[in-house]
């Protein structure tokens, strides 16, 4: 009877997911009211029908799916009321979208295992106190240029720390023990990058102050190659060149950072055994596939398998792909929920994404528009990175799905930062004293 | 810096975007391949209240078919090793291969969705869709006897419209007892897991002279007389005619007979490789061949030195092709020069035979004018008739052929070819056998060629 039950919810999940979607672009396109009581509404649909149907799947009720269900709708609509009192407009779109990728991945991962699904619960929870804690947090504490040296101090000391005390997971060297847990610092690096990075661009660029930045980006990168974080490496570059582009007019810094960049990944091909071997199961999956592809062959499977709606929740195979809760959660998702979901749940990331260019354009403080750039540019590019590499269109680098994917550290990282561009939204960021004043060029007219 | 976030707004939203068309690509023409690779182990023999659907013959015999039982569902091939390429395996343990793989998703889904709904709701088992094969049940398991003990390959289509009555690729395997024997099986050196017929790539030696020879007529060389001295002296390298026999002073119709390695050489180095090679891609060399099952792409290199020109003009140097493209090849000059797509799977039917997708005859294009198809033809008839492929002779009945013998590196024994078409007036069958290290290809290919002409032709 489940079997019927999942099979024919597909249809219906299909078609609420992508009436989510449509309804967060109405309210961000059209503003139309309506769509702002729509997408929570449907936003609670979800969490109650997919839960409902997880919760049915074992035999008694599995109780704990339906706390879970009952937390996060709780958690969800308590946040938004809180939320929506401390903006002034009370826009919550933003918040919606990532609660929505929240319970796509929770339901996923309970689904595939309700031990990661009750550990990312709490982990989710904590996500939503980081939230508002970074909010709060930025309301209190002003960035300002005189900061950069405390932040890149910050960022040293944190690589450093990995460097000498960090143990290996999953064949990469970039976690602390913590007794209780262990973390990823380079989840939290990532948003005091930005902010230094920010800070270092506010100021006019000259050959003098680019050669600090490009030394200590150099230095950053070369301690995640050196963590085999080659997806970290990767991201911060990234992130950091699109930053940097943004402020020069002439585009020379960025020709040339992206000169050593390119340079770089060659050598680095070259010199890394691991990243040489991820670049072969790229080109040709199908010639190594009992070996060095047999990670991104079961994840093209699982899509392939899919079709447009899926085979319906446990009635697919998502757990013959390795690590499938972290790095290649999008294909257990293409797999039991289908690739029509995937496009819906890409719109909500495309959705996230401009929404936060919006909100760096917008800001008159150049520090806080830069970090608005680069913490939007952390989540796209993420996806990005992540989403391409499980469907083979690039080489597999080891990031998370923002919001989706299993991983305390991550999630936390990533509610935190949407907690801060939600600050720097506020008019309050924009008539921050470093605004206008220093940088004339970039003032409004 | 304002209109520098503009852009990298738009960059991004059109990255995104990408990525969603390339998914919907992906899955409408991408997942089909993928989804039955052999490494999938997401293949099963039942899902749910599905069980596996049958496969079935083009007279309606069933070939396999999946039974309920106490303890589960049981797959048999009715006829085991003779169709165990076409048909392939499934097996949950080792994945499946062939049309169990590729027709996978068809023979596990029901045709009649409101009676699956039913079915899962009541909880009992109904049958996934049946496919029908172009395949001859008596055919294919005549044509794999002549074969046995012997590696090689028997591919025999319907000239005008691209059916495949048999499709034999020997050594083979039980497919049932793929479980039991997997070790052994992919260990065995002589690869009987290969589908020899569509996926094997050999040099075709001298059954490629009738691509050169449609290039010649095309080109108005075939009435030139070429001096036969017995070898050829190409930029320094020798190649000789079968026992060095000097044919003398000879035109086209003459050197296809007697197979003249001399005269094909001269006349290849005139042609050069630009008409070589556009004949070959005229041929389907160097290219996909759109069909329903897995088929390697044939191979004709690009070369401007005359020892390869030499070489490729008589099939051999780097030139390979598949058996399935051979017996194509003799097709498309039997079907006044078009040739057809060929195919193995005729329809899709679901409960009560109902058909619910058909497949037609396709054309892939015409490869010469009807006229020099005719001209090849009446060479090939002369071929079978006083040439080298008297052994194809079938009585009563004109055969068309041409026989090859393709050198292989080392001191093996070279392959044996032969492919060719019955009655050379009104074809009804193109066949192409193919004997690894057999010998020659009038002694070793010819006979059997002939012997499967003669069932097919017998066939309703």
């Amino acid at each position: 009877m489940f079997e019927v039950f999942s099979w024919s919810y597909r249809f219906i999940y299909t078609l609420i997911t992508a009436g989510f979607a449509l309804s967060c672009w109405m309210t961000y396109y059209k503003n139309i009211r309506i769509c702002r009581y729509v997408s929570p509404l449907l936003n609670l649909v979800l969490i109650a029908m997919n839960f409902a149907l997880i919760s049915y799947y074992s035999e008694p009720l599995d109780y704990m799916a339906l706390y879970i269900c009952g937390g996060l709708a709780a958690a969800y609509m308590i946040s938004r009321m809180i939320l929506a009192k401390l903006l002034n407009d009370g826009n919550c779109l933003m918040f919606d979208v990532v609660c929505n990728m929240l319970q796509t991945g929770l339901a996923m991962l309970y689904r595939l295992s309700p031990e990661y699904g009750t550990k990312q619960a709490y982990i989710a929870a904590a996500g939503i106190l980081g939230f508002f804690a970074s909010f709060i947090f930025m309301k209190r504490f002003e960035v300002k240029y005189k900061h950069h040296l405390l932040l890149g101090g910050l960022i040293l000391a944190l690589l450093l720390t990995t460097q000498i005390w960090g143990i290996e997971i999953n064949g990469s060297k970039n976690w602390i023990n913590l007794y209780f847990t262990n973390i990823q610092p380079s989840e939290f690096i990532k948003l005091i990058f930005v902010f230094f990075t920010a800070c270092l661009l506010s100021r006019e660029p000259s050959r003098k102050r680019f050669a600090g930045i490009a030394a200590s980006m150099l230095t950053v990168t070369a301690f995640f190659v050196l963590q085999r974080d080659i997806g970290s490496a990767f991201l911060f570059f990234t992130v950091y060149l699109v930053m940097l582009f943004s402020r020069d007019v002439r585009g020379l810094y960025t020709a040339a950072s992206s000169g050593a960049a390119l340079g770089g990944a060659f050598i680095s091909y070259f010199a890394f055994s691991y990243i040489r071997s991820r670049v072969l199961a790229w080109i040709n999956p199908w010639k190594y596939i009992s070996g060095k592809s047999y990670q991104i062959t079961q994840s093209l499977f699982a899509v392939a398998t899919g079709g447009f709606i899926g085979t319906g929740l446990y009635l697919g195979d998502p757990k013959f792909i390795p690590a499938v809760h972290t790095d290649f959660i999008f294909s257990a998702l293409c797999e039991e929920t289908g690739i029509l979901n995937g496009i819906s749940l890409l719109a909500m990331y495309a959705l996230l994404s401009i929404i936060g260019m919006d909100i760096s354009s917008k800001c008159s403080n150049p520090i806080y528009s830069s970090a608005a750039l680069g913490l939007t540019s952390l989540t796209a590019i993420q996806t990005l990175v992540i989403v391409c590499g499980v469907l083979n269109i690039i080489p597999i680098t080891g990031v998370t799905l923002p919001f989706v994917s299993y991983g305390g550290s991550s999630l936390l990282s990533q509610f935190m930062n949407v907690g801060i561009l939600y600050y720097i939204s506020t008019d309050k960021a924009s008539q921050t004293s470093e605004a206008e004043s220093l940088v004339p060029r970039t003032a409004s007219r | 810096m304002k209109d520098r976030i503009k852009i990298i707004k738009y960059i991004y939203l059109s990255l995104f975007a990408l990525i969603c068309l390339y998914l919907l690509y992906f899955s409408l023409f991408e997942s089909r391949l993928i989804a039955s690779n052999s490494y999938n182990r997401r293949l099963r023999e039942s899902e749910g209240n599905i069980i596996r659907g049958s496969i079935l013959d083009k007279n309606g015999e069933i070939l396999a078919k999946s039974e309920k039982y106490k303890a589960g569902v049981k797959r048999t091939y009715v006829y085991p090793r003779y169709f165990s390429h076409v048909i392939g395996y499934s097996s949950a343990k080792y994945g499946s291969s062939g049309l169990e793989a590729l027709y996978n998703k068809e023979l596990m889904s029901a045709s009649d969705t409101m009676e699956d709904l039913r079915s899962k709701i009541n909880d009992y088992y109904i049958k996934g869709n049946n496919i029908n094969l172009t395949l001859d049940r008596s055919l294919q398991v005549y044509a794999s006897e002549l074969l046995r003990g012997k590696k090689g390959a028997v591919v025999v289509l319907k000239p005008d419209t691209g059916e495949i009555l048999a499709l034999v690729s020997k050594p083979d395997f039980d497919p049932s007892g793929i479980q039991n024997n997997w070790e052994s099986l992919i260990n065995d050196k002589k690869s009987p897991l290969l589908n020899r017929a569509s996926e094997g790539l050999y040099p075709p030696g001298s059954i490629f002279k009738l691509a050169v020879a449609s290039s010649i007529l095309k080109n108005n060389l075939q009435d030139i007389e070429v001096e036969c001295t017995g070898e050829v002296n190409a930029d320094g390298y020798i190649i000789k005619d079968s026992d060095g026999k000097a044919h003398g002073s000879i035109t086209l119709s003459e050197a296809l007979k007697h197979s003249c390695n001399s005269y094909f050489i001269k006349q290849g180095l005139k042609l050069g490789n630009s008409n070589l090679y556009n004949e070959a891609s005229r041929f389907r060399l160097n290219k996909k061949i759109q069909t329903d099952i897995r088929v390697s792409e044939s191979v004709f290199p690009s070369k401007s030195d005359n020892r390869s020109i030499a070489q490729q003009s008589i099939g051999q140097g780097e030139v390979l092709m598949t058996p399935l493209h051979a017996a194509m090849m003799a097709a498309a000059i039997a079907n006044d020069g078009v040739m057809m797509q060929p195919y193995v799977v005729s329809s899709i039917s679901g409960s009560e035979n109902k058909i619910i997708k058909e497949f037609r005859p396709k054309q892939i294009g015409r490869i010469m004018d009807k006229n020099t198809a005719e001209a090849i033809k009446d060479m090939m008839v002369e071929v079978v008739e006083s040439g080298t492929g008297t052994r194809a002779k079938v009585s009563k009945v004109a055969v068309a052929g041409k026989t090859g013998t393709a050198e292989v590196s080392g001191n093996q024994k070279s392959h044996a070819w032969f492919v060719g078409f019955a009655p050379a007036d009104s074809p009804k069958a193109a066949i192409a056998v193919l004997i690894e290290n057999g010998g020659g290809g009038g002694s070793a290919a010819a006979p059997i060629a002939s012997k499967i002409l003669k069932k097919a032709l017998s066939l309703r």
